[in-house]
């Protein structure tokens, strides 16, 4: 039963959702330093607009994406212009939609972490000579990292579990773009019943083990005695 | 060049606009007010913790601040010491002592100062060194936190009620490490406070402040002994005076204690001849004597010459007295009629009997 089961699906889901991982680390942690500073309505609007990918359907953000990065759309034709290969059907392009896809469940965390932590670490370093980037890297980053393991889990987790953003923009190739959950689905249509268990079942056990995980690790960082950097 | 200039600061509920100042080179200058007046943005002005603040500023060769433009904290070569001490919590005593000690040391003028062990014998820490912040008292936090800021070898040290969060006990245990810096540090140090305690025992000027703008800056001998002065409005007059430990009688349990060219004996006190002390006399505590009696219970009988008169409502006056070779004034409290069978004028010399002396330190 086992040979006749396309792993493939597996390993790009992973793929994608690594590399969704780390762009959203790189790029959440300056937004959320920004919004986790900035106050009024305009904050309120930066936080709307992180959260939408929680509210709107997959479909609609898919939607969307496909119109602007396809080949006829301004995002498409510009990325055309340059003579890459175009970004819909391909995992540049999934990767694109899955960052935008869960952008709130990278900047949210980190927001909450560096308001919490608030300014007065990072004052008290300065007055002690830390630069900005020595700052981030000695003070801040190592009073939020359970801030940066949620992040990162929640993250990884939710781009494995996407479906509808991947089937818009991404489409459904086998070996390039057919991501686990689109496969399942596949298989489940084509009454494959054998092969949606297999696939279903690793996708199961493997984020139960990746959570625990993550669980275990995130009490073991708890910093003793504080919350942020106070006292 | 000291650390000078003129700033004005626009917060939704409050202005500051300090006007022009310049702070001395050495020695302790505290920033003294009621809560409300300033003290405190004052002090985050100075050390670039407000990002609004305009005008000018300049520390020695350094400028700090000039058409709305201003050196990044980690540029100036200041310390900052909080009300909280704000230990990093990821880090044990040795790694936040550190912490500004390897900055410093990789910077352009990367010569250190003031030592490691230097300031752990000084702020008693040496049993601290592997311990966890959140493991520690708050004097204990509070020594490390100064420790932390000094090793960042700075040239001016701005301090921000350092004690205000700490009970009665954590304060008495700081304070003499507080007396200490004073003593053994080069650089200047700016102590915002609103005890007027702390003043007298550790300010060598003060820069009184209201509702945001500077009203007074003098040194601590005009500033404690002024008639009218912020730091006693509510108290009977009294006067500070330095001395140094001159000796010690261990039989009579007395020390004598050496105030410009007089001498002074008080309960004994541990600490080493030629260390430097402050003392609170009373201006109630002192007869005035036209000569030295053969015979009295007073121990203390000094030399004085009468500098002023001053009316007081209550039918009594208050003399300014100055002791030969001190700056510090001496204040006696006498009656109208005291003042009158005396035939007391000023630049006559007197004998002054004081009663009690409490130590400050």
């Amino acid at each position: 039963m086992l040979e006749s089961v396309d792993f493939q699906p597996l390993w790009i889901t992973l793929q994608v959702a690594l590399y969704t991982t780390v762009i959203l680390i790189v790029i959440g942690t300056p937004l959320a330093l920004w919004m986790a500073q900035i106050k009024g309505s305009k904050k309120a609007l930066f936080e709307a607009m992180v959260a939408l990918p929680l509210v709107l359907p997959p479909t609609v953000l898919g939607f969307y994406l496909l119109v602007s990065i396809g080949p006829e759309g301004p995002i498409g034709e510009l990325w055309a212009s340059f003579g890459f290969a175009p970004l819909t059907f391909s995992m540049t392009g999934l990767v694109i939609g899955s960052v935008l896809y869960s952008l709130p469940f990278a900047v949210q965390p980190l927001m909450q972490g560096f308001e919490q932590l608030g300014k007065r670490p990072v004052d008290v370093a300065a007055t002690l000579g830390a630069g900005s980037i020595d700052r981030f890297f000695s003070i801040i980053l190592p009073l939020t990292r359970r801030h940066y393991l949620v992040a990162a889990t929640l993250t990884f987790a939710h781009t494995v579990g996407e479906f509808g953003v991947i089937l818009m923009i991404g489409g459904n190739i086998p070996g390039v773009t057919q991501v686990a959950s689109i496969a399942v689905y596949d298989h489940v249509e084509a009454m494959e019943y054998s092969q949606a268990h297999v696939l279903s079942a690793i996708m199961l056990v493997m984020s139960l083990l990746v959570l625990t995980i993550v669980y275990g690790l995130n009490r073991k960082m708890e910093i003793k005695g504080t919350k942020g950097g106070e006292r | 060049m000291s650390l000078k200039g003129k700033l004005h600061l626009n917060l939704d509920t409050f202005a500051l606009d300090s006007g022009e100042f310049e702070f001395p080179k050495k020695g302790v200058t505290a920033i003294f007010g009621r809560s409300g007046s300033g003290k405190t943005t004052l002090l985050r002005c100075l050390a670039g913790l407000e990002s609004e603040v305009s005008g000018q500023l300049s520390f020695q060769d350094q400028i700090w601040l000039t058409d709305g433009r201003q050196t990044p904290i980690h540029k100036r070569k200041l310390a900052y010491v909080f009300q909280e001490a704000n230990l990093f919590s990821h880090l044990n005593v040795e790694d936040n002592l550190r912490y500004g000690l390897k900055r410093h040391k990789v910077s352009v003028d990367g010569e250190v100062f003031i030592h490691f062990d230097q300031v752990v014998q000084w702020l008693t820490l040496t049993k601290l060194l592997t311990r966890h912040s959140h493991t520690l008292s708050g004097g204990e936090r509070q020594r490390v936190a100064i420790g932390r800021a000094l090793l960042s070898q700075p040239k001016i040290l701005l301090m921000d009620e350092p004690m205000a969060s700490l009970d009665l006990f954590a304060k008495r245990e700081i304070l003499p490490y507080l007396e200490r810096l004073r003593d053994e540090l080069a650089i200047p140090i700016i102590y915002v406070t609103h005890s007027p305690e702390e003043v007298e025992r550790l300010a060598d000027f003060v820069l009184f402040m209201e509702q945001g703008k500077i009203t007074h800056f003098e040194a601590i001998e005009q500033a404690l002994n002024r008639t009218g002065t912020p730091l006693y409005q509510e108290e009977n007059p009294r006067s500070v005076l330095s001395a140094k430990v001159e000796s010690h009688d261990d039989e009579d349990g007395l020390s004598c204690l050496k105030v410009g060219s007089e001498f002074l004996w008080v309960p004994i006190i541990f600490k080493e001849e030629g260390e430097r002390l402050r003392v609170v006399v009373s201006a109630q505590q002192i007869s005035l004597l036209a000569v030295k009696p053969d015979k009295s219970s007073v121990l203390n009988h000094l030399t004085v010459t009468v500098k002023s008169i001053e009316d007081e409502d209550d039918h009594s006056v208050l003399v300014h007295l100055t002791i030969k070779n001190s700056p510090w004034p001496l204040l006696a409290k006498i009656t109208k009629r005291s003042l009158r069978r005396l035939e007391l004028k000023e630049g006559q010399e007197w004998i002054a009997a004081i009663k009690s002396v409490s130590i400050l330190n």
